[in-house]
């Protein structure tokens, strides 16, 4: 072979090795270009999820807090119910505290107290099942009871007297038995704390009721 | 033949230069999509996110509130009207009269 053929030879390997080594470069940085972009590609779709799921967690955390003003809101309306009802089933109490004085000192025309009175005595006096039953009352109406409890004695067959003590009542009575063991309270405030707290939803139906 | 593996050396130093260049190329593509990757997932996570607010809300909870007013006006005019029948029956039961 010629020199001129050999150079010839050596050129066209040259060039051929150096075209392989191009492609190959050209290959390996369009794969970098694809990789990249799949990268890219998907850090777009992450993107994508992070906003929706913090989107999702803003409205869930909206909603909740929307919940929770309802919810503060319904439970001021049911207290300002409540404190109305309340406010006014106090003020009938009270009312009636202070006629049970007017009552009780015979200034209210349509209740005999005397007869509440005895009515209140005997209950207490068979709540009681003593054989022997001493009855309490105001200082006023010690007479009152002494005719009771004289009464009461020869209907219930039991010996009913008065106590020499009396109570600081409004009015009614306390019953004991002989030994002071066991009492029956029967007193106006007693029987007024008990409606009170027995009786509220009557009361309440009577007051708010059409 | 020296000649001709001088010549071979030197098309291998080409194309290893080409080769290294080119993974030089790759490495920064994939490096600056790295970075990209990191700057959306951190705009992402860094964006404000905003809700529509319903705008019945304050309307329902000033409703709620509205209407308990009004009942508790009612039950306090009913109240008012009844008095006299509640405490009248109150003093019924505290006096044993109550039937």
């Amino acid at each position: 072979m010629g020199l001129v053929a050999e150079i010839r030879e050596e050129d066209a390997v040259v060039a051929a090795l150096l075209e392989l080594a191009r492609r190959r470069a050209e290959d390996k940085v369009e794969e970098a270009r694809a990789r990249a972009q799949e990268i890219i590609e998907e850090a777009k779709r992450e993107a994508e999820r992070i906003l929706a799921a913090r989107r999702e967690k803003a409205l869930r955390e909206m909603e909740e807090e929307i919940s929770r003003r309802k919810s503060a809101a319904e439970v001021e309306a049911r207290k300002l119910i409540m404190d109305v009802k309340a406010r006014y089933v106090g003020e009938a109490i009270e009312k009636a505290r202070e006629m049970l004085h007017d009552i009780v000192a015979g200034r209210d025309s349509r209740f005999n107290y005397a007869e509440v009175l005895e009515r209140l005595a005997e209950e207490a006096v068979k709540g009681l099942g003593s054989d022997e039953v001493y009855l309490m009352g105001r200082e006023a109406d010690r007479q009152l009871l002494e005719q009771i409890a004289e009464r009461l004695s020869s209907k219930l067959g039991v010996k009913v007297r008065v106590d020499d003590n009396p109570i600081r009542t409004v009015g009614g009575v306390v019953a004991r038995d002989a030994q002071d063991r066991r009492r029956f309270y029967n007193t106006l405030e007693g029987r007024l704390r008990d409606v009170q707290e027995t009786k509220i939803h009557e009361i309440s139906d009577i007051l708010f009721g059409r | 033949m020296p000649r001709l593996i001088e010549v071979v050396l030197r098309t291998e130093e080409e194309a290893r230069r080409i080769l290294e260049e080119a993974e030089r190329e790759a490495e920064k593509i994939l490096r600056e999509a790295e970075e990209e990757r990191e700057r959306i997932l951190r705009e992402a996570r860094e964006a404000s996110v905003e809700v529509q607010v319903r705008g019945d809300v304050e309307r329902e909870i000033s409703e709620i509130l509205e209407r308990a007013k009004r009942e508790a006006e009612e039950l306090e005019r009913r109240a008012l009207q009844n008095m006299e029948k509640a405490v009248d029956y109150i003093l019924k039961e505290v006096l044993g009269v109550g039937g």
